[in-house]
């Protein structure tokens, strides 16, 4: 047998590929997030989101191009 | 609880810490002596340890909000579980502060909590501790049992009156997979026996998180046998497998909802009483 968290008091996230977020055994504070992640606008825009990046990047043949900067000057 | 049986939650917890000292409170019959330290199949001696406590929505309804309390230390070594760390190694776990529970709970209960949810690891062997927290706290407490019932005869009449709702988990439903994916051989006849106990005593949900690839061997046998022995019972299917890294003997991936649906038919073809 082998967990992927192993030490007590390690927690796990998993993100499944229909953008489902989830965390086995929870405490509080990662139910509330994942409460959050599993809201219906916020996970159809992540799933959205994930689909275009894995569109383009098979569009452009696994080559990237280098990101703009968005950050004002 | 019932109120009669709620005072005698004392003095049951002293049985209990006597029947520790030659320790058989589970099917694995160490007969280890807990109470001078000496460790069994648990890795448990007689200290209480809890890890984790969560106010949770994602019970069976009318269970929630649910106050979970994780106790530390299992009788079982699913492959699949999901807290196995705690219960390879539940002295990691901080050694339980009763009246710091009792506090907690109380919030718990202000902050709207409906059940006092007992899980782990499993709190058959963790009763001691179960017994001595139940004596701190109100009658009025709804109590859910949530436990793999995988105990002997002891705990299930220190428990009786105490318990309201056995939220008793049915993980498989042949032997073969017993054996392979919890490690215990002889599961089914155990738990189907704690099973029919329970029912005399109080409310009996009976949860199955359905394993993926499983229906022949353990769906359908679990849902034949409910539908024989205990056709009134609530059954409550879970499509919550998680699976582990290394998968071993047990299913290595999600549950599908296609599955899932075809399970809730089959509960439906048996009759059977399903919850949400």
């Amino acid at each position: 047998m082998k967990p992927y968290k192993q030490k007590p008091g390690e927690f796990e996230i998993r993100i499944l590929p229909d953008g489902r977020v989830l965390v086995p055994a929870p405490d509080g504070a990662l139910l509330e997030l994942v409460g959050v992640l599993n809201r219906p606008g916020v996970r159809k825009r992540r799933v959205e989101k994930e689909s275009k990046k894995w569109a383009s990047k098979n569009q452009q043949g696994q080559t990237k191009k280098p990101r703009k900067s968005r950050r004002k000057k | 609880m019932n109120p009669v049986v709620h005072k005698q939650a004392c003095s049951r917890a002293k049985l209990a810490k006597e029947a520790m000292r030659n320790c058989r409170l589970c099917p694995r019959n160490c007969g280890v002596d807990r109470t001078a330290g000496q460790k069994g199949y648990c890795k448990l001696d007689d200290s209480v340890r809890f890890y984790r406590e969560v106010l949770y929505s994602g019970e069976e309804a009318d269970l929630n909000p649910s106050h979970h309390i994780y106790f530390a230390g299992c009788n079982l070594r699913c492959e699949f579980c999901t807290v196995a760390e705690w219960n390879e190694r539940p002295d990691a776990a901080d050694v339980a502060d009763m009246d710091n529970l009792k506090k907690v709970i109380n919030q718990r209960a202000r902050q709207g909590a409906r059940t006092l949810n007992l899980l782990g690891g499993e709190p058959a062997v963790n009763v001691y501790g179960i017994l001595k927290l139940f004596s701190c706290l109100a009658a009025e407490t709804k109590v859910v049992w949530n436990s793999n019932m995988y105990y002997n005869g002891i705990v299930d009449e220190l428990m009786a009156g105490l318990v309201d709702v056995y939220l008793a988990d049915f993980k498989v439903g042949e032997k073969r997979c017993a054996e392979s994916i919890l490690g215990a051989a002889d599961y089914l006849e155990v738990v189907k026996k704690n099973i029919i106990k329970a029912g005399t005593h109080g409310r009996v949900i009976v949860r199955h998180v359905i394993l993926p690839g499983h229906t022949e061997c353990c769906l359908k046998p679990i849902l034949r046998w409910l539908a024989e022995t205990l056709p009134a019972v609530e059954v409550s299917l879970r499509g919550n497998y998680f699976p582990p890294a290394n998968a071993g003997a047990s299913p290595a991936g999600y549950l599908s909802g296609d599955e899932f649906q075809k399970a809730r038919q089959f509960a439906a073809q048996y009759r059977l009483n399903l919850v949400k």
